[in-house]
């Protein structure tokens, strides 16, 4: 039995914020996984909010999540109804709602939201003022397509803009700071939406707006400290600082005009993440700042102004939104991968289930599969973005009434499984990684050729962000910029074939990614960032082995010649064809002894094994294509796999056999088969043996 | 056109996906093993003609040897196996992105925004910064006006258009779309016109009559109600044949209700074009269809409303979605 002194004594040293570890919030003695469902309370009757509260319990969730939509608050400036006229905007009384049901809240107060609102949930007189506008290299407007009204969209550099942000935030926290936890519900905060220039986030679309142009010049003073020398670098003759324009187009492939490129780039990546920081900063000034910060990139990452690790550095988790059909489960996988390797808390806010009329149409089916598939290869968080039906929207589990409809149940037992496995501590042992170099996604994107049809519409079309990309190799070996990322979806492919666990790091991700890797496959060609390649030397020396190519870097970021030294354990390779990645990962595989945990036949056919300690706990198979097939699995020991939704139940000693329909994926628990006798391992299979 | 408060509301996945699919709005992913043109290519092409970037919409990026020029697309089509091809001169996209943007922004309404958006596409079009192969024969656009006024006819303002499909038994989709105050400012599905209408039968022939009246007393007075069997309607919808709808509608395959005058009308002009290809065939090719035309300028004159759309818009929106929809099926 605990004495009063000492409870009161644990009472005193629990955290009295929210904190985050081991991909959950701790909330005092409590472990909460970032599992949620998204409710708008405006949009329902308040009499209906009850039903919905509870009907996310019932889907096993702990944590409710809504939009705080600016245009539906303010009701003239500096005039605010939260809840005072009409009371579906009685925030506080929804907040209190789930607090009594015991439901944690996340919240998401913008200022973007988009949410399918008229103008993004953004207020007309926000949208309409000039000063608040990004403007197009003449000046114009930037209209966005979004039904029901094209719109112009705003500035992230309009300083107008970040003000008028802050005074809203100012009157969301009068309402939220009271019922941030423990004393309310509120664990979670999101700043702004979808962080991509409103979807009009090609290189030279926008943003040329005063404010802009201002930063850019501060910008180059960081960078270039001196007139002189940005001079020397862009081989101007500029007397003064406000004498400097960005660039309006892709010019040429002169170095020095390289340079002015690439750089900008870089400004455009500075402009968004010192948005959110500055955005992120107007919370704390507001008492908001004691609750973890959460952003969501939109689909298309490949192609946007700025990697998932930058914006990791603004926020404390960076997630990504899935909107896919189970006819897309590699582009699922990649951007899982991506996202497992370069962020802190590999988390989706916005995962798809049901869709907006504007976007390609989903079934049930792509909503679960697609889920299961980002479960499969390292997501550890999931928002269901609706849980509760809407307008605007359809195929969430639940409809405006919570009343559940068709798919709820087999939600329900998906969370059940998770919770079950204690999903959000398990680990997928991963020894691998490709290195996605930022220099050369900076060059990707400025030498995109299509304008406003932006590299990020291109990713998301499943054509790559350099599809449309010039082809010219400006006085390099090949055009770097097409070339890279075919370089690293070969590697990609053969590690896949190979059945070798990989994900993907950006090259500016913290150090913490790399930590257990074994390989590193690097994409290297004549210039490279010297940051990141002392990231890859360090990581050779403690021991990584490094396979990088074509050709070991010679220039840095300034193009100026630079010695680049070879890694340590590193091997240079020349990749031509399919049949060069596989060749070399082949080597490579069989030279360290990889791990290839619970192979599957037929090839096509992908497995993820998560595991805790070194245990096999989930075992998910993922059939990509569109047949179904007879799977069989090598498993390491006799054990039975349980379908964690079905039921099912499959036994074997070294293979187990089950059926899998096309594009879709199995989720099984992994259990210790008693009644079977554990086999002698060979020799041979020692090192692919253990999963985890 | 569209309400700014548009609401879109009461679908559940399967019911929205059974419209779209009506409609036919591809679900089923492409079977990727059949050797057969699919997608388009695009080559952006520099100011003197020479190609700078090329990619095909479901391959990605690839070099376009042998490209020398506008004349060689449709070779560099048929070697990368695409059906359609665009020639993008480079800063073309920029250029359409500038103009249009102070034309779409004047507009106060998605329609006209989008009107705007493509008129200035077909400007860039003409002055030859962008190509397409096969050559296009673009319908005229219409002005913003006309539009409006032909969705005058077909959907006056405070009513609504109601739709309801039955698989078996079971309704499997349902669809109401009001216009209050000239704009549309609900689209509902399934549940929403079920929440308002209650049990039912389960007899298409029969429920229509307690689904009108509940949705014109809930939602608005019913102009054009159309009633029938899923399989009933995707034939319908692909159906070149005069006198299909005719006859489905004679015997009661679809149910219409209520019918407003153009509908009769273009159910006694389709009556009349059947009547004279059977003719024609039975009298050994002899064109009936000349003999019966005054009798079908007549009907026409007389309630002019199907031809007053066409005319509005400058084509017959049915007989290109049926068009469409066949292209589609066949693909």
């Amino acid at each position: 039995m605990t004495s009063g002194r000492a409870s009161a004594r644990a009472r005193a040293s629990k955290p009295e914020t929210p904190l985050l570890a081991g991909n959950a919030l701790v909330l005092g003695s409590k472990r909460v996984p970032l599992y949620s469902g998204a409710m708008h309370y405006f949009r329902l009757k308040p009499n209906a909010w009850q039903a919905g509260l509870e009907a996310i319990k019932t889907l096993g969730l702990p944590m409710v999540e809504t939009y705080v939509p600016w245009g539906v608050h303010e009701t003239s400036e500096d005039h605010w109804d939260f809840g005072e006229q009409d009371p579906r905007k009685n925030l506080g009384v929804f907040l209190d709602l789930a607090h009594s049901l015991g439901l944690y809240v996340f919240l998401r107060p913008g200022p973007h939201i988009n949410a399918e609102l008229t103008y993004f949930g953004l207020p007309p007189r926000i949208i309409f003022d000039e000063a608040c506008q990004a403007r197009s290299p003449r000046g114009h407007a930037v209209p966005f397509i979004a039904p029901p009204r094209m719109f112009p969209v705003p500035s992230y550099a309009s300083e107008r803009f970040l003000a008028e942000t802050k005074r809203w935030f100012g009157a969301v926290a009068e309402i939220v700071r009271p019922r941030l936890w423990p004393d309310g519900p509120v664990v979670l905060l999101q700043v702004d939406n979808e962080i991509a220039f409103y979807f009009r986030d090609a290189p030279f679309d926008q943003d040329y707006h005063p404010d802009a142009i201002t930063k850019y010049r501060a910008f180059l003073r960081q960078r270039y400290a001196s007139l002189d020398a940005l001079n020397r670098a862009y081989d101007t003759r500029h007397e003064r600082w406000d004498q400097i324009g960005p660039p309006l187009r892709f010019e040429s492939g002169v170095h020095s005009e390289l340079r002015r490129q690439l750089d900008y780039m870089a400004f455009h990546e500075d402009l968004l993440g010192g948005a959110l920081t500055q955005m992120r900063a107007a919370l704390h000034a507001h008492g908001l700042g004691s609750v973890p910060c959460v952003h969501n990139l939109p689909m298309g990452e490949g192609g946007l102004p700025a990697t998932l690790a930058r914006i990791d550095r603004s926020v404390d988790i960076t997630g990504l939104d899935y909107y896919h059909r189970a006819a897309d489960l590699r582009t699922v996988k990649e951007r899982t991968l991506r996202l497992a390797g370069s962020v802190r808390v590999p988390y989706s806010p916005e995962m798809g289930i049901g869709s907006s009329p504007w976007l390609t149409a989903r079934s049930d089916a792509d909503s679960l599969t697609t889920m299961m598939c980002a479960c499969a290869y390292g997501l550890r968080g999931v928002n269901l973005y609706m849980a509760i039906d809407r307008d605007r929207w359809y195929g969430a589990p639940f409809d405006e009434e919570g009343r559940p409809r068709a798919h709820a149940p087999q939600l329900t037992r998906f969370f059940e499984a998770l919770t079950t496995a204690a999903f959000h501590t398990l680990q997928r042992r991963v020894e691998v990684a490709i290195v996605v170099p930022k220099e050369y996604e900076y060059l990707t994107r400025a030498t995109h050729t299509l304008g406003a049809i932006s590299p990020c519409l291109l990713d998301l079309s499943g054509v790559g962000a350099s599809a449309a990309s010039l082809q010219d190799s400006f006085g390099f070996s090949a055009p770097i910029q097409t070339q890279w990322s075919r370089w690293v979806a070969r590697i990609a492919k053969a590690l896949e074939l190979a059945a070798v666990p990989y994900v993907y790091v950006e090259s500016d991700a913290a150090e913490q990614p790399l930590a257990g890797l074994r390989v590193l496959f690097v994409p290297s060609y004549e210039f490279a960032d010297r940051a990141r390649w002392e990231r890859v030397l360090r990581f050779s020396a403690a021991g990584g082995h490094v396979v990088y190519g074509p050709r070991l870097p010679e220039l840095d970021m300034q193009l100026a010649a630079h010695v680049f030294a070879e890694p340590t354990n590193g091997r240079r390779v020349e990749i031509h064809d399919q049949t060069d990645a596989d060749r070399i990962v082949h080597a490579v595989v069989n030279e360290l002894d990889l791990g290839r945990p619970f192979p599957a036949a037929p090839r096509t056919l992908q497995t993820a094994v998560h595991c805790e300690g070194g245990t096999a706990k989930l075992l998910f198979v993922i059939q990509p294509e569109a047949n179904a097939v007879g799977a069989e699995v090598r498993v390491p020991e006799p054990m039975a796999l349980v379908d964690a939704l079905t039921g099912e139940r499959y036994e074997g000693e070294t293979t187990i056999g089950f059926l899998i329909s096309g594009h879709s994926c199995r989720m099984f628990f992994c259990e210790r088969s008693s009644q079977l006798t554990p086999r002698a391992k060979p020799a041979s299979a020692r090192r692919s043996v253990p999963p985890c | 056109m569209l309400s700014r408060d548009l609401r879109f509301t009461g679908f559940s996945s399967s019911s929205w996906i059974q419209l779209l699919a009506l409609l036919g709005v591809d679900l089923e992913p492409h079977n990727d093993s059949q050797p057969v043109a699919r997608g388009f290519v695009v080559v952006v092409e520099n100011a003197d003609g020479s190609p700078c970037a090329a990619f095909h919409s479901l391959n990605g990026s690839f070099v376009p040897d042998g490209y020398n020029g506008r004349a060689d697309l449709p070779e560099l089509c048929s070697r990368q196996l695409a059906r359609r091809g665009v020639i993008v001169r480079r800063g073309a996209i920029e250029e359409l992105t500038e103009r249009a943007a102070p034309r779409v922004l004047g507009e106060d309404d998605y329609v006209a925004q989008w009107l705007a958006l493509l008129g200035t596409l077909r400007e860039i079009e003409r002055e030859g910064l962008i190509e397409f192969w096969p050559a296009r024969t673009p319908l005229p656009l219409p002005s913003a006006n006309m539009v409006t006024r032909a969705l005058d006819i077909v959907l006056p303002d405070d009513h609504s258009f109601l739709a309801v499909v039955w698989d078996g038994t079971e309704i499997c989709t349902a669809l109401v779309v009001r216009r209050h105050a000239s704009e549309i400012d609900l689209i509902a599905g399934a549940e929403l016109i079920m929440d308002v209408t209650g049990p039912l039968g389960g007899d298409y022939r029969r429920d229509h009559r307690a689904l009108r009246r509940a949705v014109s007393e809930a939602i608005a007075p019913v102009h054009i109600g159309v009633f029938a069997q899923r399989d009933h309607l995707m034939q319908l919808l692909r159906d070149p044949r005069p006198g299909a709808w005719t006859k489905a509608v004679a015997v009661r395959d679809v149910i219409i209700d209520p019918a407003p005058a153009y509908v009769n009308v273009a159910l006694a002009a389709d009556m009349v074009r059947a009547s004279a290809r059977k003719a024609s065939e039975w009298l050994g090719g002899f064109d009936f269809l000349a003999g019966l035309e005054p009798i079908a300028r007549a009907v026409r004159d007389q309630v002019s409303q199907v031809s007053s759309v066409s005319a509005l818009l400058g084509w017959n929106p049915l007989q290109l979605l049926a068009q469409k929809l066949r292209d589609h099926d066949r693909r």
